[in-house]
């Protein structure tokens, strides 16, 4: 008799571990912020720089919106905010181009943000934060996916992959102008993973931007004086 | 005491006994032993996949040596495979093809059936693969590219080999067989054969011994992505680099990461800048898997050595001296097209060639010598002088020995139907044979002649897909009637391009 009330203790005391806030299949709906279509986890801030984008004046960020409910057969407006006091952005520097929306049948969704490029991002990371508010058509999904934080600039910086042997073999000696440089010559900032053969094959497409730009008189200086890729590149 | 000495003296009896002298006297009846003698007294063989063993031993028996087919009623014979029996002849009739294993080991036990002694002898078969050596021939028919492989002993032909091989089309565009080699430990492999295709499909490689597909070059382009608009025009195999040359006249060099596999590295996808608005339109083979590859830039007349060295491309220069003879068509400012590019493989950074020009009516020939020094490519001159006056015409096609430095064939005369022989030496040509169709290929063969390397056969294939194989032997130069080998009639449309295959990495060296 003692065991009955102690199970029967237990079990109430389980029941209040029930988790209600999300009613998954039920008819409300909810919406939140995603990293992937596949990804319920919370939603990572976006870090973005125009120095990996040369020559861009604005970009589009795509910003991934989930549902959590029945898919509807019209669009359903998602409402977006800005959120002043986690921001440092200004007005100009972005743009929520809309409609802000989850589209009929559809269970994720893109909303538009449009970041604008300025002199004032090359000395400085900017950061905006985006809310979404609750409406008549959706709750708000996870606590961690209710807001989601962009930072931008158009500042560079010397990535972990351009290391000492990155510096002997291929490229020679860092700069952000070199660095900048090396983008727009092979359109890829990021050799993380790459392996060494590609990475000669990224070095001999520099080398050859520089020496086809200097033909046409451009002049390639840093810190360092003339930006020439690794005298050890063969 | 009495009892002492008993097992005293019975203990010495046994000790001394131990001492007995064996003075016996043992009949042997006398056995005469067989030396088992193969042809040659060697230890392996090396026949053709597609020929039949015909072994007929030899045995040293009673002082006497005797065909092992004369000694059938005094011995058993038993052959064995990897110690599986394949014959009870005293001959061996075997096909190589049935033989098992990668290196089968072949045996042969005797028994002397008077007395059943036996004895044995073995060696070692290595089977030359069936495609290893022999003539490769591209033609083009029904808007169909065909390749197609000759046996160099048989003739027997196997037509459109990529087609049945691989199940799958060459497409309309192959311009150009070649045999390509691994460097290094990949030297004593086969050379494998490289069909380039001048279409968005991209470059074949097949395999040396079974000629199946074994990779296609675009899938060597950083990012697996192709430069735009690209389809190859020739592509070139140094020693650490490769150079792909495109129908927009860029080049990719690729360094590879290990020089024994054809293809380990990746081409940048975007092209090789060269300053001074340098393009090139074709491109030679300089030694193979060396450091000299000739690349032409029509529109500026120049010539450029891409170099085994850093892969750089460089403006070959004439070396400063006297002035050039006037007249003399310029390396760095052609007056005239460059045509053919005959190279004589000498070494691997400095080799000679003969660069074949044409101004639309007549030929001259430029033998230079070209030396990479790493910053500067110099060429030595080395004379220019007219070529197939009277003989050579529009639609010639040439072929110099590599290495003979002598000899240089070209077609010619009526219908570009005859093929010259031009002697470098004394500077002049003669008829060699005449065919019924157009020349429109010429390929030499490169043979192991009693342990020297050296050419000893010449491909001629016609516009009527006929292919004629011709000696080129001293005897064969001497006398006309020798020179012809073997007529094939292939049928396989009109040629295109055609090598003779050479086998092993360390054949062409």
């Amino acid at each position: 008799m003692k065991h009955f009330y102690l199970i029967t203790l237990l079990g109430c005391w389980l029941m209040s571990c029930k988790k209600d806030a999300v009613e998954v299949f039920g008819g409300t709906s909810y919406v939140y912020f995603a990293n992937h279509p596949g990804d319920s986890s919370d939603v990572k801030p976006i870090e973005y720089s125009f120095a990996f984008h040369p020559g861009a004046n604005k970009d589009t960020i795509p910003l991934l919106i989930k549902l959590i409910g029945r898919l509807s057969n019209d669009d359903r407006p998602v409402e977006v905010a800005v959120d002043a006091s986690n921001t440092t952005a200004l007005s100009g520097d972005y743009e929520l181009p809309g409609p802000n929306a989850l589209r009929a049948r559809h269970a994720w969704d893109t909303i538009a943000l449009v970041l604008h490029n300025s002199d004032r991002l090359k000395t400085g990371k900017f950061k905006l934060r985006l809310l979404l508010h609750e409406t008549e058509l959706f709750r708000l999904g996870p606590s961690g996916n209710r807001h989601i934080d962009i930072t931008f600039s158009d500042m560079i910086a010397r990535p972990a992959w351009w290391n000492q042997d990155m510096e002997q073999l291929f490229l020679g000696a860092y700069s952000d102008t070199k660095y900048r440089l090396f983008i727009e010559a092979t359109g890829i900032a990021d050799l993380t993973g790459v392996t060494g053969t590609e990475r000669r094959a990224y070095a001999i497409i520099f080398r050859d931007f520089l020496a086809r730009g200097r033909e046409n008189g451009e002049v390639y200086v840093d810190e360092n004086g003339q930006i020439n890729v690794s005298p050890n590149l063969l | 005491m009495k009892q002492t000495t008993i097992y005293s003296l019975l203990f010495g009896l046994f000790l001394l006994s131990s001492c007995y002298k064996d003075k016996g006297n043992y009949d042997y009846a006398e056995l005469n032993k067989v030396t088992i003698l193969f042809d040659g007294d060697t230890k392996y063989i090396r026949p053709r996949v597609s020929d039949t063993l015909n072994i007929d031993p030899q045995l040293v028996y009673k002082g006497d040596t005797l065909r092992a087919s004369k000694l059938a009623e005094t011995f058993a014979f038993t052959w064995y495979c990897n110690n599986e029996q394949i014959s009870s002849s005293p001959v061996l009739h075997y096909p190589v093809r049935s033989l098992t294993g990668v290196r089968p080991y072949l045996k042969l036990k005797v028994v002397n059936k008077n007395d059943g002694s036996t004895f044995l002898e073995g060696m070692t078969v290595e089977p030359i693969p069936a495609y290893l050596t022999g003539w490769v021939v591209l033609t083009k028919k029904d808007n169909r590219s065909i390749i197609s492989f000759i046996d160099p002993v048989s003739f027997e032909v196997n037509a459109d080999f990529y087609a049945t091989i691989s199940e799958k089309e060459l497409g309309p565009n192959a311009v150009q067989v070649k045999e390509i080699w691994m460097a290094n430990a990949g030297l004593s492999n086969a050379g494998n054969i490289l069909i380039v295709r001048n279409d968005a499909g991209g470059n074949i490689e097949l395999d040396g011994i079974k000629l199946n597909p074994i990779a296609n070059s675009n899938n060597f382009f950083l990012g697996n992505t192709l430069p735009p608009d690209f389809r190859p025009r020739g592509e070139f195999y140094m020693w650490d680099y490769t150079i792909m040359l495109d129908d927009n006249r860029n080049i990719y060099v690729r360094k590879h990461v290990d020089n024994s596999l054809t293809q380990s590295g990746v081409y940048p996808n975007k092209p090789l800048f060269i300053p001074g608005g340098v393009k090139f339109d074709q491109g030679w083979d300089g030694t193979f898997l060396s450091g000299q590859t000739l690349l032409y830039d029509k529109t500026q007349g120049r010539l450029f050595l891409a170099s085994d060295d850093w892969g750089a491309v460089l403006p070959v220069t004439y070396l400063p001296g006297p002035p050039l003879p006037p007249g003399t068509t310029l390396i760095h400012a052609m007056d005239k097209e460059l045509v053919y590019v005959g190279r004589l493989q000498q070494g691997r950074f400095t080799s000679s060639y003969y660069l074949v020009f044409f101004d639309g009516t007549k030929y001259y020939e430029q033998k230079i010598m070209i030396m990479d020094q790493r910053f500067t490519v110099n060429a030595l001159f080395m004379g220019e002088v007219p070529l197939g006056a009277g003989t050579a015409n529009a639609q010639s096609v040439f072929c110099q020995l590599p290495r003979i430095d002598n000899y240089m064939f070209y077609s010619g005369g009526s219908g570009n139907k005859t093929l010259y022989l031009h002697e470098q030496g004394p500077g002049m040509s003669s008829e060699y044979f005449t065919f019924d169709s157009p020349i429109k290929i010429i390929a030499a063969a490169q043979n192991q002649l009693m342990g020297v390397h050296t050419h000893d056969q010449l491909m001629v294939a016609l516009e009527n897909g006929h292919v004629y194989i011709l000696g080129i032997l001293p005897d064969q130069m001497a006398d006309p009637s020798k020179r012809l080998i073997k007529k094939i009639e292939l049928n396989q449309g009109v040629p295109v391009s055609g090598m003779y295959k050479m086998g092993y990495g360390y054949f062409q060296m």
